[in-house]
């Protein structure tokens, strides 16, 4: 990795001066093309030209060997905005001075009469701002793979938090519902014993799910239907006859790979805010198709009268994570909404987009 | 004991009646689904104690109680909420968690029935129409059933009152008009639009500016009341 980046430095640096020492030679073809004294300086501008392009690349080489510039990126913009030209002032200044002494005393390009004040101003500018162009280079390259580099490591910690939740969504499993549900089964025990055991059956089964949290992350959605199921017997134990179930799956759906747990969620939340707060209950529809390449999943819901105050710890946090997952799992395509616009059916939609 | 029992779940409702069942002296009277049902049959039935669920249709136990007007015993009946079991420790309200213990349920009741005795020992008669004597409040995440002997002051705040109780200072979702109109009229005075005094806390009684009267409270506060009920105050006192 280190030695590719070392290489494509090393290519930025002989095209970048190699070129500018390229145009500038044709620059000066040109100049003799247009006029008759041109020839005699040719050869020695020339050589001052390919000097430059040299110590230009030395100096911006050494620059980046001796100075921090790869963590000016973490630098507050204040502090860039002082250091930049700070830099490229020094580097340009050492240039001009290389490039007078070379063609001065040494190519004699130019003769004494040739400074002015003026002149010298010029060139050190000029030179100030190619190495400002220099810098600018470097800096942009870094600043994009460190942005880059800062992107990847939110994504790392967000999925890692979003694993770690969901281990602990599943480990806890609603001590609410749990306790209300063993409270129906010891009523059961009296009443009806053959319901009771088969309600135990169904706890247990959903319970060897909620603890093995070492499963995959995603689940066909066969098998996410089978816990909603055993979840909502339990709950139709609780609730009779106010939970009324439609379940409307097409066939070719039961092999697509769904988050684990997410369709379980949304019917919790429809039992939860729906159907637990109607005296009379209501329906819970669970739908599955494909329809535009994509899996398309509803769970609607009769929702709670308009008015009734919101249970207790329901922040819609769980619809939230819930959504954040499914798109961490099954890609940014995927999406979760909920739809509360009608007053008789608050319905939650899915749609996971099938890969080719 | 005549009991009503609030519960959102048929079974839940049987397993309480199955197990009360083992009590001659309680009776359960009818049985409640909702919060609105329950407020209902609390007024129709006036039942010694309430078995209240805290989850339930259109809001919670605490609803329930927070729009009765002067509420009977309760047992709260819970499967599992954190914030209702911090409520209840700081204070005399019970709570049983589902599954119900035979055990705990016996205490509970022994508790109610002694709570009763002494309070019918105190007042032998309670003809209809008696003065509140309690309310629920709640106050944050805590709840009391608030005896209303024992409050020196109460406020008025906007269509609300705050009962001023030693530590701490409740409101009440009642106003102060509706408060005065139901209180004993021999225990609490209207010292000014802003305030109901109990008179059993007035510990001295100081000329204020221009003929007023300015109460001062057993346990801190003073109150200066208006000067129309200075004059009621102490023509009542003069009689």
């Amino acid at each position: 990795m280190s030695s590719r980046r070392t290489l494509v430095y090393a290519a930025c640096q002989l095209g970048g001066w190699g070129l500018y020492g390229l145009a500038n030679i044709l620059l000066s073809l040109l100049f003799i093309a247009t006029t008759s004294r041109g020839g005699e300086q040719f050869a020695s501008r020339t050589a001052w030209t390919v000097l430059m392009c040299i110590s230009g690349g030395l100096i911006t080489h050494l620059a980046r060997t001796w100075l921090p510039l790869r963590e000016w990126v973490r630098l507050p913009m204040r502090r860039l905005a002082l250091l930049i030209p700070f830099t490229c002032t020094a580097l340009g200044l050492v240039q001009q001075v290389i490039g007078l002494v070379l063609a001065y005393p040494v190519l004699h390009i130019y003769g004494a009469s040739d400074f002015s004040f003026s002149f010298l101003i010029m060139g050190g500018a000029f030179w100030a701002v190619v190495m400002l162009m220099w810098l600018l280079t470097y800096l942009t390259v870094h600043f994009v793979e460190h942005a880059r580099e800062v992107e990847r490591e939110r994504w790392r910690q967000e999925v890692a938090a979003q694993t770690s939740e969901l281990r602990f969504l599943k480990a806890q499993l609603q001590p609410h519902f749990l306790f209300n549900c063993l409270n129906s089964v010891r009523a059961l025990i009296v009443e009806d014993p053959v319901r009771a055991q088969q309600a135990v059956t169904r706890l247990s089964t959903l319970l060897r799910h909620a603890l093995s949290s070492h499963g995959p992350e995603t689940v066909p959605l066969s098998q996410e239907l089978q816990v909603v199921r055993d979840y909502l017997s339990l709950e139709g134990i609780r609730l009779e006859e106010r939970l009324r179930v439609r379940e409307d799956v097409a066939p070719e759906t039961l092999g697509i790979a769904v988050p684990a747990m997410l369709v379980q969620t949304l019917v919790e939340n429809a039992i939860k805010h729906g159907i637990a707060q109607t005296p009379e209950g209501g329906e819970v529809a669970v739908l599955a198709r494909v329809r535009d390449g994509a899996l398309q999943l509803e769970v609607a819901n009769t929702p709670a009268p308009a008015g009734t105050p919101a249970p207790p710890h329901s922040s819609g946090e769980g619809l939230h994570n819930a959504s954040e997952r499914l798109r961490l799992l099954c890609g940014m395509g995927a999406s979760l909404q909920l739809d509360q616009t009608s007053a008789a059916l608050t319905t939650a939609r899915v749609r996971i987009p099938l890969s080719p | 004991m005549r009991v009503l029992i609030v519960d959102d779940e048929r079974l839940a409702r049987a397993e309480l009646r199955r197990l009360l069942a083992a009590y001659p002296d309680v009776e359960v009277v009818g049985e409640a689904t909702h919060v609105e049902q329950a407020r209902q049959q609390v007024e129709a039935l006036t039942p010694d104690l309430l078995l209240l669920d805290i989850q339930m249709p259109g809001g919670t136990g605490f609803d329930v109680l927070e729009q009765l007007d002067e509420p009977p015993d309760v047992i709260f009946t819970t499967a599992y909420d954190a914030h209702a079991v911090r409520a209840f420790s700081v204070n005399a309200l019970d709570y049983l968690l589902k599954p119900i213990e035979a055990e705990r349920l016996a205490e509970s009741l022994e508790r109610v029935r002694q709570r009763g005795h002494a309070q019918r020992a105190s007042e032998p008669s309670r003809p209809t129409g008696t003065p509140l004597e309690r309310v629920f409040v709640r106050d944050g995440e805590r709840c009391w059933l608030v005896q209303l002997a024992q409050v020196p002051l109460i406020s008025s705040e906007g269509n609300y009152s705050r009962l001023h109780l030693p530590g701490h200072q409740p409101l009440l979702l009642r106003s102060l008009s509706y408060l005065e109109e139901k209180l004993d009229p021999a225990r609490f005075f209207r010292a000014s639009r802003q305030h109901l005094i109990n008179l059993d806390f007035v510990e001295t009684l100081e000329p204020g500016p221009g003929g007023t009267l300015v109460a001062r409270l057993r346990g801190g506060p003073e109150v200066e009341m208006s000067r129309r009920q200075s004059l009621r105050f102490r023509e009542r006192m003069s009689l």
